[in-house]
């Protein structure tokens, strides 16, 4: 019976009931010419689905398109996501200063059960004035 | 036309199939002794990721499920992860009841084996109330295509 009732809450908690309760997820680059931070709450358990996610973006690249781009992405600007096991990919995307911008972060848990993931991101923007930029590089994230 | 060139240049980048329109579509389908799951996404072609117009059906064929959980039609909001790049096609569909607690969740993984075609496996959860199957994972496998 203990045994059972061991069993029932194991995948109580690993079945989507586990949305109620959340954890943070966090990812961060931090290089010269740009800064970016995504935050999000996400489910426990089976599926890590993402909830009330935002990212601010610092783009200070000298190579950047013109305008602006310091700017905020709210949860519409998650198109597609897998944070499933160890792996935690998000895809973002947003019409600014006229142009397309796209934030790809995939990583991958450096550890078993740690919280940490270690990964990479590339940014493309698409042609505001008929040039493409596009960067690539490190990221890392928590799911905590 | 600055439209289409930025497209393109955007899915050059991404390195998805070449194509010529905005937007193609994301299928997957499986038909055994456990599950029947019939599923299609319009998405874009550009890189930016969207998936729009989610449509299908998933039947769940073994445990005891409520009825409204081991058939059901899927809607965008079943589809709780999604991912199509140059991994494959990751989706997971769940749905569930809070009280009582009762839920299915299928969680598809498939690699490219050509253009377009994608082949993996399925894991299937379920947890019902009672029975001999209230606690059970069935496996499978699972085509997928996208253009």
């Amino acid at each position: 019976m203990k045994r059972f009732v061991l069993l029932q809450f194991l995948f109580a908690v690993s079945l989507p009931s586990a949305a109620h309760a959340t954890g943070n997820a966090d990812c961060s680059i931090d290089e010269p010419g740009l800064n970016v931070t995504f935050e999000a709450l996400y489910g426990y358990g089976g599926t890590g689905e993402l909830r009330q996610n935002h990212a601010s973006i610092a783009l200070t690249d000298p190579k950047s398109p013109p305008g602006n781009w310091t700017f905020d992405l709210d949860g519409s600007a998650l198109e597609q996501q897998w944070v499933v096991g160890d792996e935690f990919k998000v895809l973002l995307y947003k019409e600014h200063e006229g142009a397309d911008m796209v934030l790809e972060i995939q990583a991958r848990r450096t550890a078993p059960e740690d919280i940490a993931f270690d990964g990479t991101y590339r940014l493309i923007i698409g042609p505001s004035d008929g040039s493409l930029f596009s960067r690539a590089g490190k990221v890392a994230c928590s799911m905590g | 036309m600055k439209l289409a060139l930025r497209s393109l240049a955007i899915l050059c980048l991404f390195s998805m199939p070449a194509l010529a329109h905005a937007t193609g579509g994301v299928w997957c389908d499986a038909d055994d002794a456990n599950l029947g799951f019939r599923f299609k996404a319009v998405s874009s072609r550009d890189g930016t990721g969207g998936w729009f117009d989610i449509e299908g059906s998933m039947e769940t064929k073994f445990g005891k499920l409520p009825k409204h959980l081991a058939k059901f039609e899927i809607k965008d909001k079943n589809v709780t992860e999604r991912w199509w790049g140059r991994e494959g096609v990751l989706l997971n569909v769940q749905k569930y009841d809070d009280e009582p607690f009762a839920a299915v969740m299928l969680t598809v993984v498939t690699k490219p084996v050509d253009e377009g075609v994608y082949e993996g496996t399925y894991e299937l959860r379920i947890t019902a109330d009672g029975g001999d199957e209230a606690y059970v994972t069935r496996e499978g496998t699972i085509s997928c295509g996208a253009d």
